[in-house]
C-alpha cells in the first residue's frame, strides 16, 4: 500500500511537474543573428539589428531593425518593440562596430550584455565596419541569403584565407583586460555592391579606441607572428626590385609557420628576437624574365630577404603605433619578471623603444607539377 | 544485527572509490578555478598540489584509525569510547556539518540549474523534481548508492573530454613565472583547494562495509587521485583560456569555458553538460545526508530514517520557497562554515588518528 502510493507520487510527480516555463516558440521569436553598433551625430548609441524570419506570409527572408539608445539592453528593448517576436542574441554570430564608435567610445563596457547573460553566444566574432553599417543591409549580399550567415561565412572564409583573425566576443575581453597585449579585431569595408574583408583593425589597450588598420597582406605576416594560421595560407611577397621595373611576384601556400619569439634584456634595454620558420609550396610565380638558372635555392633566398624586410617593416609599424597585438608583453612576463612588474602599466610605450631582430628561414616543399 | 546489515550491504572495492570520488567532484569543479585567483595566480596548482598531498596524508590517518575497528563506523567507535554524552556531542556535530553541506550543494544546485537552465522556472518545482533520486538514494544505502556511483560515472566520464575541446590556440605562457604572488598567498590557497577534495572523510562511515578492507588505503588514494585529475584539468585549462582578471569576474568558470565549444551539431554545450552534471551533484548530496541520517540514527537509536528525512526535507522545501537564497548567499555562509569546519575536521582526523589508531592496539586484539 505505501509503496503503491510511493510509486504513485514518484509518477505524478515526474509526469506533471515538467517545467514548462521556458519554452520558446521558434515562431514567436526573432533571433538574432547580426548585431551593430554605432554612434549617431548627437553621440547617442545606434544599434542595428537583424536576424531571419520565419514567418510564411511575409516576402522577406530577414528583418532589419535600426533603434536609437543609450545603453544596449535599452536598444534592445527599442528594437522588441519594432519587431514581431522576441529579440534574443543567443543566436548571435556576428556584431559589427562602426569605426566611429571605435573613434570616440570605449567599446567593451557595452559588451557587458553579452558577457552577463549566460544564454547568450559570446562565439559571435566582432568586426570593425570602416564606413556605414546601413550599407550592408543595402548591398547586395542580401541576394546571397541572409546577412548573418553571408557575413559569417566572409569573415571566417577570409580567415582561412589569411587576410584577417577572427575575435570572438569572449577573446576580445580577454585581450581588452589583458596587459600584456592590445585587442585586435577583423576589419570590414561595405560599399553599394558588396562587403570586403579589408584586414585588421588595431586597437589602443586602455580604452579599445582605433588606433590603424593592418591589410590583407599585413594580416597574413600578422597571423604567422601569432602563430594561428589555418593552412594553406597564401602569402604574396613582392619581389620585384623597385629600381627595375620587372615584375616579380611570388605567392607562397604557407603549410607551416612557427614564430619563436625570445629576448635579451641589457639594464632597461630590452632585444627580442623573431624566428620565423615557414615551409611552403610555390603557389604562383609571376615573372616577366625567367631565370632557370636560378633554380629553387635561389629564389628561397631572395623570398627569405624579402620577408624579413616585411616583417621588419610590420613590427616596426606596430612600435610606432605604440600597440603589441603580437603579445611580445607575453614573453616579457614570462621570462623577466621583475623587469616586467616595473613597466607592466606602460608595456606599449616600452615595446615602442624595444629592438627587435627578425629572422625568416623559409623552405619551399614543392613547385607544383613545372620546375622553378 | 547491525553485522548482518552491513553484510547485505556491502560495497566492492570500486564502488568504494567511485563513491568517495562522486562525493568529492561536486560544486568545487565549477568554481574551483575562480576561487584560486582570489589569492593566487596561475601557481594555483602548485596549491592543488598541496592540497592533494595533505588530502593524501589525511586519508590514510583515516583508514589507520578504521582498520584498528573493523566492522565499526566512526559514529560506534565515538559511542564506544566518549559513551553517550560526549560521544552524542561529537556525532551532534558531525551530523551537523554534513547535514549542512549536504543543504549548500542541494540549494546551490537548485539555483544553479535555474540560472544556467530554466530562469523562468521557480525554485521549488526544480526541487520537487531533484527530490526524487536524492530520497531514493539516500533511504537505499551505501550499496545502492555505490552502484548509483558507478552508474554516474558511466555516463560522464566523457565530460572531461569535453573540456579538452576548448584547448586550441592556447598559450603555455601563462603559467611562467612559476611564482607570480608568493608563497604565503599559495598556502593560503590551500585552504579552498582543500575544501574541493571534501569527502574523502566518509571513509570513516564507508570503511566497515568495504568488502576488502586491506585494499581501503589504495581506494581512496585512487578516488583522491581521480579527483585530482579532474580538478587540475579544469584548472589548468581555465588558466589557459582565460586570463586572472577574467576569471576574478566569473562565478562559475568551468561553465564559461563551455560556452566557447561550438560543435556543429549542437550550441550551448553548457545546458547540456549541466544537466549531466546534475547527477554528480546528486551523488554528492546523497552520500552526506546519508551520514547526517546515519548519525541521528546513532543519537536517536532508531532504525528508521524516514522520520528525520521527512523533516530534513521539508526544511530544505521551506528554505526554498520561503526564502530563495540567492548563489551569493549561499556562497558567503559556505566561506564562514568551511573555515570552521577545515579546523573541525582537521584536528578530529588527527586527533582520532593519535588517540585510536597510532596508539591503540586495536579492538581485538586488545
Amino acid at each position: 500500500m505505501r509503496k503503491g502510493l510511493f510509486a504513485f507520487c514518484v509518477l505524478f510527480a515526474t509526469v506533471f511537474i515538467t517545467s514548462c516555463g521556458d519554452q520558446m516558440y521558434l515562431e514567436e521569436m526573432e533571433p538574432t543573428l547580426v548585431l551593430g553598433v554605432d554612434v549617431g551625430p548627437n553621440n547617442e548609441l545606434i544599434l542595428y539589428s537583424s536576424g531571419p524570419i520565419f514567418s510564411k506570409e511575409g516576402d522577406i527572408k530577414f528583418h532589419f531593425v535600426e533603434t536609437k539608445a543609450y545603453s544596449m539592453r535599452e536598444a534592445r528593448k527599442l528594437a522588441n518593440s519594432k519587431s514581431q517576436g522576441f529579440i534574443g542574441s543567443r543566436k548571435l554570430q556576428i556584431f559589427l562596430i562602426g569605426k566611429k564608435m571605435l573613434r570616440s567610445k570605449n567599446v567593451y563596457p557595452y559588451l557587458d550584455l553579452f558577457l552577463r547573460d549566460p544564454k547568450t553566444n559570446t562565439n559571435a566574432f566582432i568586426i570593425a565596419v570602416d564606413g556605414s553599417i546601413k550599407d550592408i543591409f543595402q548591398s547586395q549580399i542580401i541576394a546571397k541569403g541572409r546577412p548573418g550567415v553571408v557575413l559569417r561565412n566572409i569573415a571566417k572564409q577570409s580567415f582561412h584565407n589569411g587576410s584577417t583573425i577572427l575575435t570572438p566576443i569572449y577573446e576580445f575581453q580577454r585581450q581588452f583586460l589583458d596587459r600584456r597585449q592590445t585587442p585586435y579585431i577583423s576589419e570590414l569595408k561595405p560599399d553599394s555592391k558588396q562587403v570586403t574583408i579589408t584586414g585588421i583593425t588595431l586597437l589602443k589597450e586602455k580604452n579599445a579606441h582605433y588606433v590603424a588598420s593592418l591589410n590583407n597582406r599585413e594580416s597574413a605576416l600578422f597571423l604567422c607572428l601569432k602563430n594561428q594560421i589555418e593552412t594553406p595560407l597564401s602569402l604574396p611577397i613582392n619581389l620585384s626590385e623597385p629600381k627595375k621595373e620587372k615584375t616579380d611576384l611570388v605567392n607562397l601556400e604557407v603549410k607551416k609557420a612557427k614564430s619563436k619569439i625570445s629576448l635579451q634584456r641589457n639594464g632597461r634595454h630590452l632585444t627580442l628576437h623573431v624566428n620565423v620558420q615557414i615551409s611552403a609550396d610555390l603557389g604562383e610565380h609571376v615573372e616577366i624574365k625567367h631565370h632557370p638558372e636560378e633554380g629553387i635555392e635561389g629564389l628561397q633566398q631572395r623570398i627569405n630577404q624579402q620577408l624579413q624586410i616585411d616583417f621588419q617593416q610590420l613590427i616596426k609599424k606596430l612600435q610606432t603605433l605604440q600597440v603589441d597585438p603580437v603579445g611580445f608583453g607575453r614573453y616579457v612576463k614570462a621570462f623577466e619578471y621583475p623587469y616586467w612588474l616595473t613597466i607592466k602599466d606602460q608595456w606599449t610605450k616600452a615595446f615602442s623603444k624595444c629592438q627587435i631582430k627578425v629572422k625568416t628561414k623559409v623552405k619551399i616543399r614543392g613547385t607544383g607539377v613545372i620546375n622553378g | 544485527m547491525i553485522q548482518k546489515k552491513r553484510q547485505l550491504n556491502e560495497i566492492s572495492l570500486s564502488q568504494f572509490v567511485m563513491l568517495i570520488y562522486k562525493t568529492q567532484i561536486g560544486l568545487s569543479v565549477l568554481t574551483l578555478p575562480r576561487q584560486l585567483v582570489e589569492y593566487v595566480e596561475t601557481e594555483g596548482i602548485i596549491s592543488l598540489l598541496i592540497g592533494y598531498m595533505i588530502t593524501n596524508l589525511f586519508s590514510v590517518f583515516i583508514i589507520r584509525t578504521m582498520e584498528k575497528h573493523p566492522g565499526m563506523t566512526i559514529f560506534e567507535v565515538l559511542k564506544h569510547y566518549l559513551g553517550n554524552g560526549l560521544g552524542n556531542l561529537i556525532i551532534l556535530i558531525w551530523v551537523f556539518r554534513t547535514l549542512f553541506i549536504a543543504s549548500i550543494v542541494m540549494l546551490s544546485t537548485v539555483q544553479i540549474t535555474k540560472f544556467w537552465i530554466l530562469p523562468n522556472t521557480s525554485s521549488s518545482l526544480l526541487f520537487a523534481l531533484f527530490f526524487v533520486p536524492i530520497y531514493m538514494l539516500t533511504k537505499q544505502g551505501i550499496q545502492i548508492m555505490g552502484r548509483f556511483a558507478q552508474f554516474v560515472y558511466g555516463i560522464t566520464f566523457w565530460m572531461l573530454g569535453v573540456l579538452f575541446l576548448t584547448l586550441h590556440h592556447v598559450d603555455w605562457l601563462h603559467f611562467l613565472p612559476l611564482i607570480q604572488t608568493s608563497w604565503q598567498s599559495i598556502f593560503v590557497a590551500v585552504s579552498s583547494t582543500f575544501t574541493s577534495f571534501m569527502g574523502f572523510e566518509l571513509a570513516f562511515i564507508f570503511y566497515p562495509y568495504l568488502k576488502q578492507p586491506k585494499k581501503a588505503v589504495k581506494g581512496i588514494l585512487i578516488a583522491n587521485t581521480l579527483t585530482l585529475n579532474i580538478l587540475m584539468s579544469v584548472v589548468v585549462i581555465c588558466y589557459l583560456k582565460f586570463n586572472i582578471q577574467e576569471l576574478k569576474m566569473m562565478i562559475w568558470p568551468t561553465l564559461h569555458l563551455l560556452k566557447l565549444v561550438q560543435l556543429p551539431f549542437l550550441e550551448r554545450l553548457e545546458v547540456f553538460f549541466l544537466s549531466f552534471y546534475l547527477f554528480v551533484l546528486f551523488m554528492t548530496v546523497a552520500p552526506y545526508l546519508y551520514t547526517a541520517m546515519n548519525g541521528m540514527q546513532s543519537i536517536l537509536k532508531k532504525r528508521s530514517t524516514n522520520k528525520s528525512l521527512f523533516v530534513v526535507f521539508s526544511c530544505w522545501f521551506l528554505i526554498i520557497f520561503l526564502l530563495d537564497p540567492t548563489i551569493k548567499e549561499l556562497t558567503d555562509i559556505e566561506k564562514v562554515f568551511n573555515q570552521f569546519d577545515l579546523i573541525f575536521l582537521g584536528s578530529f582526523i588527527f586527533i582520532s588518528w593519535v588517540f585510536l589508531g597510532r596508539w591503540r592496539k586495536g579492538l581485538n586484539s586488545s
